[in-house]
């Protein structure tokens, strides 16, 4: 299993996994909603799906809970090519689907665009995630990018250098 | 709340010569000339990218004689510090658990062949 993330890329943010298993098998992984509701939740969350729909223009309308706290997500699914294509537009939401503003103390795009290929690697299969904000303000764009490339070009470093000083204070 | 009046560090990072100035001053405060130096820009244009790191709250400038010391504000720093980390998390984890969903999968699939 191997994580890589990759720079010069027009959209920032590129994840690269290899899972051992068939194209079909990661695929179906996102392609029905007792699959999702078992992997997508984040640990020690519980995950309520209130609707899925696997195909364009259909939604996967999610909540999150965890000490009494919730969260509800959406995403929007624009392009599905069995078992190697899924685009699909990711968003903060309340109950009832509608966009929210994401509960980050920034100014945070309210829509990103995510594309997930899936590629034969040998026996395993190459899952490459790229993605980047949609119908956002410049100001929603910069933040979104001033956070890529602060993962992608080595302040991850110097932060690495800033935590263990800290630790010393 | 202006578009031009919005200041935070998310602002502050999003230009690359003010990330390597943070880079620059993250482990020991330096003055403005010792800082513009190091680039290629002109001073007075660095003097603004220092400028904005202050407004936005990751720099103090401290007048020192004639000198004015830079120094980074460590405690907003690791506020985008930690912001970023979690982002990274997020999806790492995401397909953490993936990863566990289809090797359970697969195992289930290989005892079903085996029968």
């Amino acid at each position: 299993m191997t994580t890589n993330n990759q720079t010069g890329n027009k959209e920032r943010l590129t994840i690269i996994r290899h899972f051992n298993a068939p194209k079909q098998v990661v695929f179906d992984a996102f392609a029905n909603a007792e699959a999702m509701g078992e992997w997508w939740g984040p640990a020690g969350m519980d995950l309520t799906v209130k609707a899925f729909e696997f195909k364009p223009g259909g939604k996967f309308h999610y909540k999150m809970e965890a000490n009494q706290q919730s969260m509800w997500g959406i995403f929007k699914y624009v392009t599905i090519k069995s078992p190697e294509l899924i685009e699909f537009i990711v968003s903060f939401s309340d109950e009832d689907g509608n966009i929210r503003t994401s509960p980050f103390p920034m100014d945070f795009p309210l829509e990103v665009f995510n594309r997930i290929t899936l590629a034969d690697d040998g026996n395993r299969t190459a899952l490459t995630l790229t993605g980047h904000p949609i119908n956002a303000t410049p100001e929603q764009e910069a933040t979104y990018y001033s956070i890529m490339d602060s993962m992608h070009q080595g302040f991850g470093g110097t932060f690495d250098k800033l935590d263990k000083y800290l630790e010393k204070l | 709340m202006s578009a031009e009046a919005r200041r935070d560090v998310f602002q502050a990072i999003s230009d690359p010569t003010r990330r390597q100035i943070i880079s620059l001053i993250a482990t020991q405060p330096m003055n403005l000339n010792a800082i513009a130096d190091r680039f290629d820009i002109s001073r007075p244009a660095i003097s603004n990218h220092i400028k904005i790191l202050a407004e936005c709250g990751m720099v103090n400038i401290r007048q020192q004689g004639r000198e004015r010391f830079c120094e980074a504000k460590l405690d907003t720093l690791s506020e985008v510090s930690t912001w970023v980390d979690q982002y990274r998390e997020f999806w790492t984890q995401r397909f953490d658990s993936l990863d566990r969903y289809i090797n359970k999968v697969q195992s289930k699939n290989n005892s079903n062949d085996n029968k």
